[in-house]
């Protein structure tokens, strides 16, 4: 089967490449001529990526890479060529193409000291072909002009100003895209999977704003060359360093403070970039001679080196660790790790390639003197891509790659922390895990108007041995009490061990991709997309959200893979002069397989999840809206959202009552309305001003619909699953920026960001719990609402 | 000992959240459901005495914010054990909802079949008497609790091995107005000597403080595991989403109308600790 499947993904990327040959046929070959190269900034050298280059005359782009490269195949001849980036000033130039072309372009960047004020022109013409939709660019530029709590910039909250994009609440950490579940995104920092996104519980994003170049979330449309989550795609890349010269720049904040320095090294045939960022110990403590604590840091690298003008290497990484400690009886610590190795090398100035190993993992522990013991978990995985990028001709396009990452779980390991405590050491049982994926895909301008992209990953997973596995009764972990109506833990009936070399479970996808475009004039398209994705790690988790507690477990016997299918629609268009843009999209989403857990599942030190999870269903539909200003003083975009995200376990048989009677519910993260305004706007040379407000539907809970007396303690009961919802949730957020110094642009320049989160001091519900007043004994309902106004102020430099 | 990871990590959650944040109480209107049967049979065999004096309760669900708990009178009560002995429960006390057993007769190891008849209704439940390890000792520590500065109550005991143990642990401190209930398995202490863990920042010194360990089924350990979670304010920001808990209780005439609450059988160990 496996073979076949290979065979056909060659024999697809054959046929295309012949395809190539057939479409010029009609003219000469010798008339067609390669235009290629790099685009980087101006000052620093850093490439830049998503630049869109367009030749007018022949109405041809093309976008650079995450590398910076481009490559452009075309008749002579002589040309415009028009280069436009967000933030940068845009390029006009008149090439004459007689052959094959080597140019590497710098831009100049607009703007002011630290960044840049206005949101210059962005030449949407390619946006408004390429088929790519449902996917958000957010530069770092303008993630820092975003005002946030206590004046942090942060990745995470910038994203969730777009439309499509939510989280369960404040306070909670992840990100919920198109209702999916915060375990569905794929979050890559330099192509290294990030397995947890927060620090402090989800206060924070674990991304430092300053090492960051570039970021791109794929809300539906995923390309092939992604896969392994069904909902979404977060790809981040760091910054290269400035090759030119030695730089630093840095912030102190009421949070943390952050220190970068970045320069050429080997004679600018490289760069390296150093960044830092920690928070402060008694962070959240309210008296500093509390022996707690709470602090995070994190540590970003990265050394590029130009081997020639057709190789480059990168060495990146990322360390980060949040610790927490409370009173000496309790110090947790967690954190991601990254290390990646990647090889740029061009073929041709036609065929890029790159190759990536990557080792990533994600740790957590918990040393709990208090009750004798330590706790110590993680994931580790090794991971190693192969991608290329063929640019055929001006007409077509191909990625394709190979990818195979194996994993190691660790479930928990549990051991006595001193000599009297109570506890035995346990280690729960390893696990063992190797994916793999061929991808191809193609994009491929049809006609003048009609731009396709088309296609295939085949993706496997291995669950491995070595490993004991539990075997239940008619296969079912999970056993229905069909006299008390309720599920229970199936009790094993034996176990069967597989060795080292044994395959405990197999499973193989084929996950299709597929985006249309068509233009119907200068300013205006329509798209269309479908996607198939498949994802073989489960996050095992009872909360709305993720926690540091992140117990992340292979598919295996009882566990099936989650696999999604999404289409999209999309209208697009750009009004007066590109200042203003409009992207409507509609979207519906099905998801197969999606885990729910019986009632009172305990999931942490858990060695046979099976017996709490059932396989359900999760399904999503909705409308957004997003209206961006692009130029002028005044920029920003507003984004609406009207959707629905629900799930559903049905019974496995009539006899059965599934979970909530198998109807469906509201989960979780669920918004019906989502509306976010985000706006900046420049003043004058020296101030800046930013706003945002948030009005969203309240988050869907269940709210008790009577009490009982059980044992002395009130008890109460309870109707459908997140039948209820809490109340509307809104806040209004505004910072300004003070440059003292506008005008210089060498040397020590700096900068002050005030902020202020939640003006009107709204209390919005994190939650409200129903319980007895632990004094009089009477119940009640208790609001907690985490933030009232929370003022910030940051101060930046650079020199 | 999951548990305990689970009550940790949401007092970390909670920890954090109060520090940043203001929890307020507040008026939610709320509907309510037709009232449910209730009961509350739970048998206790304190060790050293004959338990012949037992109790059931029955009363309904009510509306959440109705400070008084209907009562359920006029019900037949008896439990049956694998003899077929009977042993009558009556309700004594008019009205109060409380049905009451002198010549119980308590066996390790029992099975026993609690039967309800009301308004033609049949209702039953079994579950089998577990044995409980005796306390042994208590420990006080005053520099305890995650601030450091509570009070904490540790109450030791032997936990056999080989046998898989379920626990039940209730405190009642005369300074606080509701028992406070845990759970445990013994899976990561099994046959070793371990503890039942209290905290709270109310309790004093001079506090008198009932402490109660009961030897309980595994799927009553999973039943008061839900149950508490429940109790303690379903709907935090960190609970899975609450749901009414079932019991073990069965209405063999009509499944649809079920009865809250459970019929559990225990062993206890009991100590009164003076708090220094």
């Amino acid at each position: 089967m496996q073979n076949k499947i290979i065979l056909l993904l060659l024999l697809l990327a054959t046929t295309l490449s012949f395809a190539q040959g057939g479409d010029s046929f009609g003219e000469p070959e010798k008339q067609k001529v390669t235009l290629s190269g790099t685009i980087s900034d101006l000052k620093t050298n850093e490439t830049l990526i998503g630049v869109n280059l367009f030749i007018p005359e022949i109405k041809a782009g093309i976008v650079t890479n995450e590398y910076g490269f481009y490559s452009l195949t075309i008749p002579k001849g002589t040309y415009t060529i028009q280069i436009s980036y967000m933030g940068y000033e845009t390029m006009t130039e008149t090439i004459e193409l007689t052959k094959d072309t080597k140019k590497n372009i710098s831009l100049n960047e607009t703007g002011q000291a630290l960044e840049e004020v206005v949101i210059n022109t962005e030449k949407t013409a390619t946006n408004i072909r390429k088929p790519e939709m449902s996917v958000n660019r957010l530069s770092t530029a303008t993630i820092k002009k975003i005002p946030v709590v206590l004046g942090e910039v942060d990745v995470l909250k910038a994203i969730l100003t777009l439309p499509g994009v939510t989280n369960a609440g404040e306070g909670q950490s992840g990100f919920n895209v198109r209702g999916g579940g915060a375990d569905q995104n794929l979050i890559l920092l330099d192509e290294a999977t990030i397995f947890n996104s927060s620090h402090v519980f989800g206060f924070f994003s674990v991304f430092n704003p300053d090492a960051i170049k570039d970021l791109k979330l794929y809300k539906g449309g995923i390309p092939a060359r992604y896969g392994g989550r069904v909902s979404s795609v977060l790809d981040i890349y760091q910054k290269d360093g400035n090759s030119n010269k030695f730089s630093m720049n840095g912030g102190i904040g009421l949070i943390s403070s952050r220190l970068l320095a970045e320069g050429p090294i080997a004679k600018g045939k490289g760069s390296f970039l150093l960044a830092g960022r920690g928070s402060y110990a008694h962070l959240f403590m309210k008296l500093a001679d509390e022996p707690n604590s709470a602090y995070f840091y994190d540590l970003n690298t990265k050394v590029s080196y130009k081997l020639n003008p057709n190789n480059n290497l990168f060495l990146s990484g990322y360390f980060g660790r949040d610790v927490f400690s409370l009173n000496k009886s309790f110090i947790n610590t967690y954190g991601n790790a990254t290390l990646n190795l990647r090889w740029n090398h061009l073929f041709s100035d036609k065929l890029f390639s790159n190759l990536s190993t990557i080792y990533s993992d994600y740790y957590y522990g918990l040393d709990l003197n208090l009750l004798g013991f330590e706790w110590k978990s993680g994931i580790r995985n090794y991971n190693i891509k192969y991608d290329l990028r063929h640019y055929v001709s001006d007409k077509i396009k191909l990625n394709y790659g190979v990818n195979g990452i194996y994993y190691d779980f660790n479930p928990g390991v549990i051991e006595p922390s001193n000599e009297n405590s109570g506890i035995n050491y346990k280690q729960l049982e390893k696990k063992h895990a190797y994916e793999s994926a061929f991808y191809i895909d193609a994009e491929q301008k049809v006609t003048k108007n009609l731009t396709l992209s088309y296609g295939l990953r085949f993706s496997k997973f291995y669950r491995l041995g070595s490993g004991n596995v539990n075997l239940y009764d008619n296969n079912q972990a999970v056993v229905f009490n069909e006299e008390l109506q309720i599920y229970e833990k199936g009790t094993p009936i034996g176990t069967r061990h597989y060795g080292e070399e044994d395959v405990i479970k197999k499973f193989a996808n084929l996950e299709p991709r597929f985006a249309a475009s068509y233009q119907l004039n200068e300013d205006q398209s329509i798209k269309a997309s479908y996607n198939r994705t498949t994802q073989y790690l489960q996050l095992v988790s009872n909360t709305a959200s993720p926690t540091p507690l992140d117990v992340w477990t292979p598919s295996d016997n009882y566990i099936q893979p989650q696999i999604a299918d999404q289409v999209a629609l999309g209208y697009f268009k750009n009004f007066k002069d590109d200042e203003y843009s409009l992207e409507v999209e509609t979207f519906y989403k099905k998801i197969k397989n999606r885990l729910d857990y019986i009632d009172g599942a305990d999931l942490i030190a858990n060695e046979a999840l099976e017996q709490v999870v059932l396989n359900g269903q999760m399904r999503s539909y909705g409308l957004e809206v997003l209206l961006r200003k692009n130029t002028g003083k005044l920029t920003g975009w507003v984004s609406y959202t009207l959707s629905k995200s629900e799930q559903r376990t049905p019974g496995r048989t009539a006899a059965e009552t599934g979970i909530n009677n198998g109807e469906w519910y509201s989960s979780g993260h669920d918004k019906l309305h989502n509306l976010s305004v985000t706006s900046s706007y420049a003043f004058n040379k020296k101030w800046t001003f930013g706003a945002n407000f948030v009005l969203q539907s309240g988050q869907p809970v269940t709210y008790p619909n009577g009490y009982y007396e059980y044992e002395g303690i009130n008890v109460p009961s309870y109707g459908s699953r997140n039948a209820d919802r809490l109340p509307a949730y809104h806040h209004l957020d505004l910072s300004a920026t003070f440059t003292p110094k506008p005008n210089k642009k060498k040397g020590y320049q700096s900068e002050w960001v005030f902020s202020l989160y939640n003006v009107y001091g709204r209390q919005n519900a994190a939650s409200i719990s129903f319980g007895q007043n632990e004094t009089t004994g009477v119940n009640e309902a208790t609001r907690l609402s985490i933030f009232g106004i929370v003022p910030g102020v940051s101060y930046n430099f650079k020199f | 000992m999951s548990k305990s990871f689970l009550y940790i990590f949401s007092i970390i959650a909670i920890v954090l959240l109060t520090l940043t944040s203001c929890e307020e109480v507040v008026h939610v209107d709320l509907d309510t459901a037709a009232p449910r049967l209730v009961i509350n049979g739970s048998i206790q065999w304190q060790k050293g005495t004959a338990g012949n004096e037992q109790k059931i309760k029955l009363t309904t669900t009510t509306g959440f914010y109705d400070p008084n708990i209907p009562t359920v009178s006029g019900a037949v009560v008896f439990v049956t054990n694998s003899d077929n002995v009977a042993f009558n429960f009556t309700e004594e006390v008019p009205n109060s909802g409380i049905y009451l057993c002198h010549n119980f007769i308590p066996e390790i190891d029992e099975t026993y079949v609690m039967t309800v008849s009301l308004n033609g209704e049949t209702y039953t439940a079994t579950e089998t008497l577990k044995s409980v390890a005796p306390i042994t000792h208590i420990e006080q520590n005053n520099e305890g609790g995650f601030s450091g500065d509570e009070i904490e109550i540790k109450t030791y005991y032997n936990d056999p091995a080989l046998v898989n143990n379920y626990y039940l642990y209730k405190y009642k401190a005369s300074s606080l107005s509701i028992p406070y209930f845990g759970v445990d398995e013994d899976e990561f202490f099994q046959g070793n000597e371990f503890f039942a863990y209290f905290s709270h920042e109310d309790v004093k010194s001079g506090d008198n403080l009932d402490i109660t360990i009961y030897g309980v089924s595994k799927r009553y350990y999973e039943y008061m595991n839900k149950l508490i979670l429940i109790a303690e304010g379903g709907g935090g920001p960190f609970s899975t989403p609450p749901a009414t808990v079932r019991g073990n209780i069965i209405n063999q005439t009509n499944q649809n109308n079920y009865a809250l609450g459970y019929f559990n059988v225990s062993e206890t160990d009991f100590r009164n600790y003076l708090i220094q």
